[in-house]
């Protein structure tokens, strides 16, 4: 067990980004042990949602790779997803790169959310005129491949099927006490709720990674306090790893095991809570210094 | 090559010209609203339609009661046109767009299509289906050139290319100069902060509707006098050409829509005189699809990053 | 409470009455007759009264009304839900019902108007999938109606296939035409995307039109009469086969040919509709609807964002391709007036009037828009003007539509 723990979930090697010139990200490097929870924390604009951006697929990294373990245990390179794998001659490579050609045409983002990745966003994204539990159901659709012609002719039969997803619904509406509200409209519900819909219609797609962006964001003390223990619950019972982005320092240092600190596209620290806290670099990065 | 292609080509050059002055001038409406408010005022073809009619009518009235030097008659006939359409345009704005500020997505632009088909129907039902005709005011033509190869601009078209010159530098000393220029652009870049720092942003989008309205209302005088024929379908083909210059030229930038204005008549001149005319309508919807594909933020704008 | 402030009201009158004048009256008030002018200084009257009037009722009129309303729709929340169900079934038996005895009942003429009628319920709810459902606003869509109808006249000119055969491949053939036209639109979201699709409607057109050698240009093209499997509808055999009414020993009548399309329109209209009511409750329609409320929330939870649109696409041109092929079967010959973008602002009307994404919405409205004009003809020139105010006029008063749609409900036990 403790042998597993130390296992890579992902690693980010020399990650770059580059929006015309900018250098959004200039080289960032890290990992993450499975089952553990870290934090991305860094002043605003340092780089971290980019960096979520290229874990989760919406942007295309220029340099460096991002591998992620699969529930197969492979190591897996997040833009083979895309067929956009460096090209060279090397024999092994020369197959992987033909092997996952065809997702230049037919991949994309939700292909490294099916990989394992999943994630929620800064200014929460639900689907607001859809009910709670459609916003959940929507997040299983991969378990109702091929129900197409059941689901139109044969509405009986398609209810049956379907049970074993309401009850996957039912049990995520159960754990973030959604399930009185399972009908309602989900932009009606107030924001905290809202933030605990996203975070439970993101483990509905069985992610074994997930990314929370700014979870505690517009939270009061009383909501973040259940956040933080909603967020150790996913590592604990679902044996989740997660990986968030948060300016709520006590949050972050309450939960987490390990913090990577961005500024300007680079990482500058990373460590357990204790050494971030010290760490001169960090305290500079944040609070400014005299002497530049 | 000889120099009678050279004349040739010269010629298709003039014509296209003067086509895309005109539709640079309507694609400024188009341009300027959806840099603003972000919706595209799909009634704006119609404006111009609209004003083609008021044009031939204030010079019919005018010939009705009695002569007036024809200079005189062309600045009353462009004054009153401006004058009606601008009311249209304003009230346009507040009837049809303004309630949608907080509406979906799409309800814009579902009620400027209807507002459009009113216009077109509206127009059809007063003046009635058939094609109508205006007299020529200013007869003669420039001539460049010898006497059997030679290439040649009306005093109309003159006109055109004049009209658009002005009306193009005033609006750009307009946005660029004075305080009313300045709300205009703050009002693009943040409404919510424009308004808070005390810029009246309805007022402002009203205006700018009213100075798209005008402006279409300058190219449909002078188009009408120059061509002295149109419908009441005239609207939707031409606003969709001038759609097409203003996202060539990069939506939202002023001197980009005169410049697609101009490429799009060039390339429209010239496809229909050396290649096909009756693939030009094609043609000019293919130059709209493509760049919408492959370059949607134009010549001229600003590219758009998805944000997440 | 409802006091009315007159002053104001008299001012509000006024500015409107002025403001309708001074556009009415220079396009109204003189009408062009060639270089002539007739100047009917009444005419714009009404229309400035009227629009006066309408304005400071809404303003001042409305409002002792609008309160109680507001007071009494708190009150009317509470609903029987059985009692709802079994009224929807009674409703919709009838509803059948009388659908089935149209042919039998009416003269050829509304016969004629009821397969117009089936014809616009299915483009109408062709576009409800695209628009309603996954929010791509399509305002080319006529162009899959004009595919279906030209896939029938030129297969049945060039290669003689009849109108069964081509039903299916109408259907294919818009389809591919709703993915290739799909392909390049992916990235693209509303208001660029209306244009393009827009864009490639007109292409369509143009090439129709122009295309002189395939389809005959503005001349349009002759569509082959209907037949039952080949077996022919005439009075007088002209291929030599048996007749229609003689081997169902039947006594001849022209409208039998209509009343089979009648029926056989019914059928399909009844299938897309209870396909297009099921799909919001099944997995893919749900994926549809994601996909219109966030695109990027709908990538992040693993949904194929690409397959999904274009299945939208080509679910939706397959149903206008096969309107289409019915369009030409009703009228044995299609020019490309018919697929003008006039058509594709029809459609949208009736989806919007309807309430995007409300399949009931959406057929009543294509009934009402089809057969109202029929049955006001006197008002017919003011058509457009009617639907063109009510596309305004819903967008403000009513966005969601005359039917709103509702999403399932889920119990947990």
């Amino acid at each position: 067990m403790a042998q597993k723990r130390e296992e890579k979930i992902l690693s980010v090697t020399n990650l770059q980004v580059s929006f015309g010139g900018i250098r959004a990200l200039d080289g960032v490097d890290f990992s993450i042990l499975e089952g553990s929870i870290s934090a991305l924390i860094g002043p605003n604009g340092a780089g971290k949602t980019t960096v979520f951006n290229c874990l989760t697929g919406f942007y295309r990294p220029s340099g460096g790779s991002i591998n992620f373990k699969n529930s197969q245990g492979h190591s897996l390179n997040l833009a083979a997803l895309f067929g956009s794998l460096p090209f060279s001659w090397n024999r092994d490579q020369l197959s992987t790169y033909f092997k996952y050609l065809p997702n230049k045409f037919f991949g994309g983002t939700h292909l490294v959310t099916r990989a394992g990745i999943g994630r929620t966003f800064q200014n929460i994204r639900l689907f607001k005129e859809l009910s709670v539990t459609e916003n959940l159901l929507i997040a299983m659709h991969r378990d109702f491949r091929g129900t197409l012609i059941k689901g139109l002719f044969f509405p009986k039969i398609y209810q049956q099927n379907e049970k074993k997803q309401l009850s996957k619904a039912k049990y995520w509406l159960e754990r973030v006490g959604l399930l009185s509200l399972a009908n309602e409209r989900a932009g009606d519900l107030p924001y905290g709720l809202q933030r605990k819909l996203e975070i439970a219609r993101t483990m509905c797609v069985n992610p074994r990674l997930i990314c929370l962006d700014e979870p505690a964001a517009g939270l009061n003390p009383a909501e973040t306090e259940e956040l933080s223990s909603l967020i150790l619950s996913l590592k604990e019972i679902d044996k989740v790893t997660v990986l968030l982005i948060e300016h709520d320092m006590s949050l972050v240092m309450n939960i987490c095991e390990q913090i990577v600190v961005l500024n300007y596209g680079q990482v500058i620290a990373k460590g357990t809570p204790e050494e971030i806290k010290n760490n001169p670099k960090v305290i500079s990065a944040y609070l400014g210094t005299e002497n530049v | 090559m000889n120099a009678f292609d050279l004349y040739i080509i010269g010629q298709q050059l003039i014509n296209g010209l003067v086509l895309g002055a005109t539709y640079g001038l309507i694609a400024i409406g188009y341009s300027m609203v959806y840099g603003i408010i972000g919706m595209i005022n799909f009634a704006h073809g119609e404006i111009y339609m609209v004003s083609a009619y008021v044009t031939a009518l204030v010079i019919a009235l005018i010939a009705y009661f009695g002569g007036l030097p024809v200079g005189a008659a062309i600045m009353i006939a462009l004054l009153f046109t401006m004058l009606i359409t601008a009311i249209l345009g304003w009230l346009i704005e507040r009837v049809a767009y303004r309630p949608l500020k907080n509406s979906f997505r799409l309800a814009p632009l579902i009620s400027a299509i209807g507002v459009s088909l009113i216009l077109q129907n509206f127009i059809q039902l007063a003046q009635g289906a058939r094609n109508q005709a205006m007299p020529t005011l200013l007869e003669g033509v420039l001539r460049i050139g010898g006497e059997e190869q030679f290439m040649q601009i009306s005093y109309h078209q003159l006109l055109i290319l004049v009209a658009a010159l002005v009306s193009m530098l005033s609006l750009n000393t307009l946005i660029g100069k004075t305080k009313f220029g300045r709300s205009c652009r703050a009002t693009q870049q943040d409404p919510v902060m424009a308004e808070i720092l005390g810029i009246n942003t309805q007022k402002v989008i009203s205006l700018v509707f009213v100075i798209g309205a005008v402006f279409a209302a300058i190219a449909g005088t002078f188009v009408t006098m120059n061509y002295g024929s149109f419908d009441f379908y005239i609207g939707f083909v031409t606003g969709i050409k001038a759609f097409t210059a203003a996202v060539l030229g990069g939506i939202g930038s002023l001197p980009g829509a005169m410049l697609g204005g101009l490429l799009v008549g060039i390339a429209e001149s010239f496809f229909s005189g050396f290649v096909n005319t009756d693939y030009k309508d094609v043609f000019a919807f293919g130059i709209l699809v493509l760049i919408l594909i492959i370059k949607p933020s134009g010549l001229l704008g600003h590219p758009e990053v998805e944000k997440v | 409470m409802s006091h009315i402030p007159f002053k104001k009201c008299v001012k509000d009158f006024l500015a409107t009455f002025l403001l309708a004048c001074a556009i009415f009256y220079p396009l109204m008030g003189f009408v062009l007759n060639g270089f002539e002018l007739e100047i009917k200084p009444y005419r714009p009257l009404v229309p400035a009264l009227s629009m006066a009037v309408i304005r400071t009722f809404f303003l001042y009129g409305l409002q002792p009304f609008l309160q109680n309303q507001w007071q009494k729709s708190g009150a009317q929340r509470v609903e029987k839900k059985e009692k709802t169900a079994l009224l929807a079934i009674v409703i919709l038996i009838a509803t059948i019902c009388f659908t089935l005895m149209v042919p039998f009942l009416f003269s050829n003429y509304w016969l004629n108007v009821g397969i117009l009628c089936l014809i616009y319920i299915l483009l109408a709810l062709g576009l409800n999938i695209v628009v309603g459902y996954a929010g791509l606003l399509d305002l080319g869509f006529v162009g899959f109606y004009a595919v279906g109808a030209y896939t029938f006249g030129i297969l049945s000119s060039y290669t003689g296939l009849g109108f069964w055969s081509v039903l299916p491949l109408a259907a294919l053939v818009a389809a591919g035409f709703g993915i290739l036209l799909g392909f390049p639109v992916l990235r693209m979201h509303g208001d660029y995307l209306a244009i393009v699709t827009l864009g490639f409607g007109e292409i369509i057109r143009l090439i129709l039109n122009n295309w002189t050698e395939l389809t005959g240009g503005p001349n349009g093209m002759r569509i082959p009469p209907l037949t039952f499997f080949g077996i022919e509808f005439t009075r007088r055999s002209k291929y030599g086969g048996p007749l229609f009414h003689e081997l169902f020993s039947l006594e001849y009548s022209s409208a039998t040919r209509f009343q089979l399309l009648y029926l056989v329109i019914l059928a399909f209209t009844c299938l897309v509709a209870y396909i297009s009511w099921r799909l919001p409750k099944i997995a893919i329609g749900r994926s549809l609807l994601a996909l219109r409320e966030d695109e990027i929330a709908c990538r992040s939870l693993g949904i194929n964002h690409v397959g999904t649109k274009l299945m939208a696409f080509a679910s939706g041109a397959s149903i206008a391709g096969v309107a289409g092929v019915f369009f030409g079967a009703q009228q044995r010959f299609i020019n490309p007036t018919s697929f003008t973008f006039f058509e594709s602002a029809l459609i949208l009307a009736i989806v919007v009037l309807g309430g995007l994404g409300s399949t009931v919405g959406v057929i009543i409205a294509a009934v009402v828009m089809t057969a109202l004009p029929e049955l006001l003809r006197d008002f017919s020139e003011y058509r457009v003007l009617l639907f063109g105010l009510l596309m305004v006029i819903m967008m403000i008063a009513k966005p969601q539509g005359l039917v709103r749609q509702k999403y399932s409900q889920y119990t947990f036990e």
